[in-house]
């Protein structure tokens, strides 16, 4: 039971570990006032392409901390869908020990 | 509608037979699970590419511009490149943990031959995937490393020279190698993959899972969970987990693009292939140039021949898996890891 409460509270306490961990990485990138060229490319820059690497970020901060809020939601929903899932399974393993799946079989 | 589509798709037949099916219980479980990180590394190859294949223009004038175009002007287009490039190395990953496992394990033995068979050539059809892959956005590096990669069957004596053609499309790399290469990769490795791929999956369904080689030894009776749903929710678990890491890892470290290879221009420092040929290239580099009166190149691509004739081979050599000679198999496992690690950071180095 106290066990059962622990994971209650680890799985959203995880969840927002996450999301505070890519926020604090967009807000790192704000302080230090990093822009990082998206190198939006027009015809007439072709040619300068051409001799430069493309790395490819986020065009301005706005599009960096969609990015991470985006990345924060998925590892949200990862940790939610998981919580749901291991109950999930507790509950196919209770019903496997009851013979449940081997009347199936007959 | 369950019943509607049941009584003519017929899928309580389906779950039926997935429900009869077992995975048994033992401590090596946890390696069952990497088959199918394997499965959803490859299904996320498949999508990722559906859609660069709209934007990717395989020839040589476009190649490097069109990847381009996908990396800055296409929405979202640098991260879907990403997450294909990084599910590649994801997938090839655990397609070397999970031959690793089973070598450890000895899963491969009687039976189980041919699923170890058609497991390695998944893995050498993979890997071509990642060299055939490696040359289309068509820059410097992934130019001069083709152009090395290429070369290597020419060692070879008699074929060699022809093979190199045939892979290049001509004497040298160049737009026919580049539309050659699309094309294998695209339509026949697919190919080749999706036949070997379900030889592969009828074969684990027809013979089972393997048992540690103690407890069949005991004939101990293993606890045993259906395949669904107890196990299916089990690897959920992991597709979630693996699906973020490859996200996370694709939106932090995206891979990047130099400019277009010029065919002229001479080949730029430091060439090397992607991680998992490090080792086979550290190999090649270590040998001398003559050795007696062979060519240094070809005795070092006939060892490496050899060993994967005998990698492939491995269930017939290793006929007596709980005796002196398995115990030798098993060890040469830890040593090829040991081997491929070293050589890998040699290179890098």
């Amino acid at each position: 039971m106290e066990s059962d409460v622990k994971k209650r509270v680890a799985v959203p306490l995880f969840a927002i570990f996450l999301l505070a961990f890519v926020f604090s990485i967009g807000q790192a990138e704000v302080i230090a006032g990093r822009e990082i060229p998206f190198l939006q490319q027009s015809q007439g820059d072709q040619e300068k392409n051409e001799t430069e690497t493309i790395v490819p970020a986020p065009e301005d901060i706005k599009q960096a901390t969609a990015l991470y809020v985006f990345l924060g939601w998925i590892w949200l929903s990862i940790g939610v869908l998981i919580f749901f899932l291991r109950l999930k399974i507790k509950e196919v393993d209770r019903l496997h020990g009851l013979g449940y799946f081997s009347e199936d079989k007959d | 509608m369950r019943s509607w589509l049941d009584e003519r798709l017929g899928l309580s037949t389906v779950t039926q037979f997935l429900r009869n099916k077992s995975i048994p219980q033992h401590k090596h479980t946890i390696w069952s699970y990497t088959g199918s990180a394997v499965l959803l590394f490859f299904v996320i190859q498949v999508l990722t590419g559906f859609i660069l294949i709209f934007y990717y223009k395989p020839i040589l004038e476009e190649a490097n511009a069109s990847v381009a175009r996908i990396m800055t002007e296409v929405p979202l287009g640098w991260i879907l490149r990403s997450v294909h490039s990084w599910s590649a190395t994801f997938m090839i990953a655990f397609i070397f943990v999970h031959l690793l496992s089973i070598w450890i394990n000895k899963a491969y033995r009687r039976p189980r031959e041919m699923t170890w068979m058609t497991g390695v050539l998944l893995l050498f059809c993979s890997l071509m995937f990642g060299f055939t892959g490696y040359l289309l956005p068509w820059d410097d590096l992934s130019f001069s490393a083709t152009k090395v990669g290429t070369d290597i069957p020419r060692a070879i004596p008699i074929v060699g020279e022809w093979m190199t053609k045939l892979l290049r499309g001509g004497e040298d790399v160049t737009g026919d190698t580049l539309t050659r290469f699309f094309g294998i990769h695209v339509c026949i490795l697919p190919i080749f993959l999706l036949v070997l791929l379900a030889v592969h999956v009828y074969l684990i369904q027809k013979l089972g899972m393997s048992i540690p080689l103690e407890a069949e030894k005991s004939q101990k009776k293993l606890k045993e969970i259906p395949f669904w749903p107890n196990f299916v929710y089990r690897e959920a678990i992991l597709w979630l987990i693996l699906f973020g890491v490859c996200l996370t890892a694709a939106i932090f470290f995206p891979p990047s693009l130099d400019k277009a290879a010029d065919l002229m221009a001479p080949a730029p420092e430091g060439i090397k292939p992607e991680w998992y040929f490090l080792f086979l290239f550290q190999t090649l580099k270590i040998f001398p140039a003559k050795l007696l009166f062979i060519s240094g190149e070809t005795t070092a691509v006939f060892l490496i021949l050899f060993g994967i004739i005998l990698f492939f081979f491995l269930p017939v050599i290793d006929n007596k898996p709980d005796e002196r000679k398995g115990k030798i198999v098993k060890a040469s496992a830890f040593l090829f890891i040991l081997y491929m690690v070293i050589m890998s950071i040699w290179s890098l180095m």
